[in-house]
């Protein structure tokens, strides 16, 4: 087993004071504290933080880092809901929020190259004020940062048209444990020269190297899209629904459901638009022309109209945003069916989504849990949030009785553990379920090449 | 089930605190705030640690309507800071109570203090200058759609309007009659309450709801005229008990409240000469949806007004201005650097609230002047 220093000596405190003076570096308990917790709500006490703006100082701090085993703890805005960014070896928090600059962003080559604070949103917002267009949306994308993005590969609701992280990242500059400084991939949007180390950084969660500039694809931005919000009677009824929309040959840029859980937290939390009667939603969008968008809406009306809807409505321009708040909030609004959540992201074939959700609802009634699921029906990937009270006698086991077996019926049905939050603390113990010994040998051999000393956000799974 | 609300540490505030945009300081988050609060001994800080950290918080409010959860960062705030009231508090207590005496003495002081002195000295002579400003020349003149008849009023100054700038009041007055509102008796309030309330001064607080509420029943609950923003807001907030649990009084209460800037959006409006090219609108966080304020400058300014940014805070803060004054100034600066990037000298930065008036006044280059939108009307 590793040993990592359990406390900074007095020229490490100095050689960190040096390095980030003022206040880009931390060490009273308050600093600590608040940046050894992320929204998985796990926690860990650092040994200090450091902000660095420029990426000398994280090639130094890196050499150093090496040099003295001390673990390193990349962070941004910490949304993440696995533990990724909570140091529980110690060491060093290592904020990126300062190295948040859109360094390029060229028409021509259709790329955008940024620091890693950049929020999401602002990239996406400065990019399409040139036309442009970058597609990740994570639910997070107002509140998450391009860094973290990437280390999680986060996906969302426009996965299925679009794909997910790892298809928009181009190149990537990262700073190696040992503090060399290494260029991965390019401005081109092919490349074939070498193993793929851009793919491999992407989703690796810190475990690698820390990410300090990224050239990222961009498309056209789509002329218009249009959203639409469809209730049905149960799960059934959404899953008939999806598969009329797909019938009729369209590809929506997003495709989510929420089921009959999903409802009632949302209900809870504010102001909802549908029928009582509604026991399951779709939400979708699509986009593209002004006129192929108008032709796209009436053929999925059309389509719809051979299944049975309780509540139909529309949006275009800003006001789809509306529609799509709605579906935002839904992983904080589930706190309103139980203080404690147990948030998987499962991903099935997309064929096996109906078998899926209704084998993890019968997980829920049978363990006494309340099971929501919702997400990126459109391309299998599932959230499925188990609502419990730690507080009740013989809920934490419950939940966690649950969690094994969503797991289980999971991979029985071919699908994989997470498909876009990833491992990190809260899953690292069933990886083992999911991948063979082989692989699994493999993967560490390649994680030893990067990161021999095993400094880089020691103690998660990936 | 039991579902309490609680902090989910989903991150949603960091996009709204000032504090945070302006610092990039996770410490000083609500997420952290309520992370810390939930954080037992020994894992967590020491309880006067946890206070002093906790209490650096501006109120602006937008952590509270930003959150899934509901969860207010002010308001775990207010609580914690009057669970243990420290010698700011007592300074800033002090200040509300007895504006007459204290504001002039402390303006006649504050012309000896050099600015290299720490904060809150360092700024005090220029923050004292703001509090007593003198209007320019008025550039719109507003005649008010005559509303009422027999309908009585009184104006709520606020404690800015009453101690300092009387003027705005005497205007705010002139324009209630030509609105054809009847002055009812004039009486004095106390502060609107708001301060106190952020301030943990819980106490001070509910003696200056009780004060009011007398007051304005006193002279048969007439309808209640406001100008500042933040009074606007400390007025909304009074409880059902601040009325006895009396629900019709409460409602009547509710409804007489009246933002000036909503009773003049619709009056006749003369563009004077000297209007500036380039109006900057300062949208207060406690801004009432709707805005009339925004609507009024809109009204006045035309093409002039820059475009307005809605998620900026002046960064006043109440008892921080005592409590962090250095970061109080941070996010003060920050946001008069950010209003004014786009403007050249001789722009108006124009606002609804008091506070928001002195603070940016103080922060902002000479070049431009920062007033109430009072200030330049006739």
């Amino acid at each position: 087993m590793k040993t990592y220093p359990d406390k900074l000596s007095r020229a490490q405190h100095k050689f960190l004071k040096k390095l980030f003076p003022e206040g880009d570096s931390g060490f009273t308990e308050g600093e600590l504290l608040s940046c050894g917790v992320d929204a998985s709500r796990k926690h860990a006490k650092p040994l200090a933080l450091v902000k660095p703006s420029t990426v000398q100082q994280v090639s130094e701090l890196l050499a150093w880092a090496q040099k003295d085993r001390m673990p390193i703890y990349p962070r941004a805005r910490a949304t993440n809901k696995v533990g990724g960014c909570v140091p529980v070896k110690k060491g060093i928090v290592v904020s990126m929020l300062g190295m948040n600059s859109i360094l390029d962003i060229d028409a021509q080559d259709f790329v955008a190259v940024v620091q890693p604070g950049v929020i999401t949103a602002d990239l996406q917002k400065a990019v399409e004020a040139k036309g442009l267009f970058y597609p990740p949306d994570p639910a997070s994308q107002k509140i998450s940062t391009i860094g973290g993005n990437i280390a999680t590969c986060a996906g969302g609701m426009r996965a299925v048209k679009y794909g997910v992280t790892r298809d928009y990242v181009l190149g990537l500059e990262v700073v190696l444990p040992g503090g060399e400084i290494i260029n991965t991939g390019g401005r081109t949007h092919k490349n074939v020269v070498g193993l793929d180390l851009t793919r491999l950084m992407v989703g690796s969660a810190g475990t690698l190297g820390l990410i300090t500039k990224a050239t990222l694809k961009l498309l056209p931005l789509p002329e218009t899209s249009a959203s639409m919000l469809i209730g049905f009677k149960d799960l059934s009824g959404c899953l008939k629904g999806a598969g009329a929309v797909f019938g009729c040959g369209i590809l929506p840029a997003a495709m989510e459901l929420m089921d009959h859980n999903t409802l009632k937290a949302l209900e809870m939390h504010s102001a909802v638009p549908w029928s009582s009667d509604t026991g399951g939603l779709l939400l979708l969008k699509i986009d593209g022309s002004q006129e192929s968008v108008t032709t796209d809406l009436l053929q999925i009306e059309k389509a719809l109209s051979s299944v049975i809807t309780t509540f139909i409505e529309k949006g275009s321009g800003d006001e789809q945003e509306r529609l799509w708040e709605l579906r935002r909030v839904i992983s904080p609004a589930a706190f309103n069916l139980g203080p404690d959540k147990q948030g998987e992201d499962v991903a099935v074939p997309r064929g096996k989504v109906a078998q899926a959700i209704e084998a993890y609802h019968e997980i829920g009634r049978k363990h006494g849990v309340i099971v929501l699921c919702f997400g990126h029906l459109g391309d299998g990937n599932i959230h499925v949030s188990v609502m419990y009270d730690k507080s009740a006698s013989g809920q934490s086991e419950s939940a966690l009785k649950a969690k094994k077996e969503i797991f289980e019926k999971t991979l029985a049905l071919g699908g994989t553990l997470s498909g876009e939050h990833g491992i990190g603390l809260t899953k690292a113990d069933y990886v083992g379920m999911q991948l063979g010994q082989t692989e699994m040998n493999l993967m560490s051999g390649v994680k030893t090449v990067f990161d021999p000393h095993n400094i880089m956000n020691p103690g998660k799974g990936v | 089930m039991a579902t309490p609300k609680a902090c989910v540490q989903c991150g949603k505030c960091l996009d709204v605190c000032p504090l945070f945009k302006v610092t990039g300081r996770e410490e000083l988050t609500p997420r952290a705030k309520f992370f810390l609060d939930g954080l037992d001994s020994p894992d967590g800080l020491s309880e006067k640690d946890f206070k002093s950290l906790a209490g650096l918080c501006l109120g602006c409010g937008r952590c509270e309507e930003n959150c899934p959860q509901n969860m207010s960062g002010p308001k775990l705030v207010s609580a914690l800071r009057s669970k243990s009231k420290d010698f700011k508090q007592t300074c800033w207590d002090l200040w509300l109570s007895h504006p007459g005496f204290i504001w002039p003495l402390a303006a006649a002081l504050s012309k000896f203090s050099p600015e290299s002195l720490p904060e809150p000295i360092g700024s005090s002579k220029k923050r004292m200058k703001s509090l007593f400003a003198k209007s320019p020349d008025s550039w719109a003149k507003l005649t008010p759609d005559l509303k009422f008849e027999d309908r009585k009023a009184l104006l709520f100054k606020g404690c800015v309007g009453n101690y300092a700038r009387e003027d705005w009041a005497i205007k705010a007055e002139r324009f209630m009659d030509g609105l054809g509102l009847v002055r009812a008796p004039e009486c004095d309030f106390a502060c609107c309450g708001s301060s106190y309330g952020s301030a943990g001064l819980l106490d001070r607080q509910a003696k200056a709801h009780k004060f009011n509420v007398d007051t304005w029943k006193a002279v048969d609950c007439p309808l209640l005229i406001i100008f500042c923003t933040t009074c606007l807001k400390g007025l909304k907030e009074y409880s059902l008990d601040d009325f006895g649990g009396d629900e019709d009084l409460f409602d009547k209460w509710q409804s007489s409240l009246m933002p000036l800037s909503s009773l003049l959006v619709d009056g006749d409006i003369t563009i004077l000469e000297n209007r500036p090219n380039q109006v900057i609108y300062h949208k207060p966080c406690h801004a009432p949806v709707p805005d009339y304020d925004l609507q009024l400058i809109e009204k006045i300014t035309e093409d002039r007004l820059l475009p307005v940014q809605k998620d900026l805070c002046c960064g006043f803060g109440g008892v921080m201005q005592l409590g962090a004054p250095d970061l109080s100034k941070q996010v003060g600066e920050s946001c008069a650097e950010t209003l004014t990037k786009n403007a050249h000298a001789g722009a108006q930065i124009l606002t609804g609230c008091s506070a928001c008036v002195i603070q940016l006044a103080t922060h902002t280059k000479n070049d431009f002047f920062t007033g109430h939108w009072l200030d330049i009307l006739e």
